[in-house]
């Protein structure tokens, strides 16, 4: 396998890692400004965007690897502020308990991306011993 | 590094939420005072404003480029407002002074009425009530990101 230090799926990885990374700051930052006046929380997208430049990207039939592989690398993960207005007398748009659970879910889904980061360097590592 | 940025993030809400109960139990100490030491009268309810920071998070991309290019080294590296909450100022809560009436005192104006501070019980512990949740989701929110470094610490291992 010539490719595989540089195939795609790691370089996957890495941009999952940078978009869980940035939406887990970006919830903290929404959970640690719950009460300031007139904040309103701020949410990542990142899988959409990845996912529709990659479908575009796959249909051009010849050098379908490396286009692939330059859609991956230039998805970015963006921040975006919900605009939704809120109840609260102080303008707050943030949901603590909302922001909490998602917190939750992305430290597992993180933890998950590791998980598939390290699988792939120890099959990297048996490749290279032979054994 | 990136994982720093969000220590300090939820290190911030830790101080602004101690901060604000140190202001609550400030309020609740001074509830009977009439007298202050400038001499001015009773004891002003004071209140704690928070103001979020203009910071974004860093990705570990960004960083690691501006590590390793020289140029790119002073504007890129960290940012100049942080992410999180601060305490932008301790101010002093401008509604009226209570009224109490008692001749006798020898802080009463003409009236016989003793301006008493403006600080209402209730209102002081439900907030510190309020300071206390937000102070528990903020250690949630800690816990979790222990989590998720010492897990990052396991790759390659």
């Amino acid at each position: 396998m010539p490719g595989y230090l540089f195939s795609n799926s790691l370089l996957m990885l890495e941009r999952a890692m940078d978009y869980q990374w940035t939406k887990f700051s970006v919830i903290s930052d929404n959970i640690v400004n719950a009460e300031t006046p007139n904040y309103k929380p701020k949410y990542v997208t990142f899988e959409e965007a990845l996912s529709a430049s990659i479908r575009s990207s796959v249909r051009n039939t010849d050098r379908k690897g490396a286009s692939v592989r330059s859609a991956i690398l230039r998805s970015q993960p963006i921040v975006h502020v919900a605009e939704e207005e809120s109840m609260r007398m102080d303008d707050n748009g943030v949901n603590v308990t909302e922001q909490s659970t998602e917190l939750t879910r992305t430290t597992y889904q993180m933890n998950y991306t590791m998980d598939a980061i390290n699988n792939n360097l120890s099959l990297l590592r048996t490749l290279i011993r032979g054994q | 590094m990136a994982f720093v940025g969000a220590i300090d993030t939820i290190g911030s809400g830790f101080t602004a939420q101690q901060e604000r109960l140190d202001i609550i139990s400030e309020n609740i100490v001074n509830m009977g005072t009439t007298r202050t030491e400038n001499g001015e009268g009773p004891y002003r309810r004071k209140v704690v404003v928070f103001q979020a920071g203009n910071g974004t998070t860093t990705q570990f991309r960004d960083v690691l480029a501006g590590v390793s290019s020289r140029y790119a080294y002073r504007s890129r590296w960290g940012v100049t407002d942080k992410a999180g909450v601060r305490v932008a100022e301790v101010a002093e809560d401008p509604s009226d002074f209570k009224l109490k009436y008692d001749p006798n005192d020898p802080d009463a104006n003409e009236d016989g009425y003793v301006e008493m501070p403006n600080v209402d019980l209730v209102k002081e512990i439900t907030d510190g009530m309020a300071a206390s949740q937000a102070f528990s989701a903020n250690v949630t929110a800690f816990n979790l990101l222990k989590n998720v470094l010492s897990k990052g610490l396991e790759i390659g291992k």
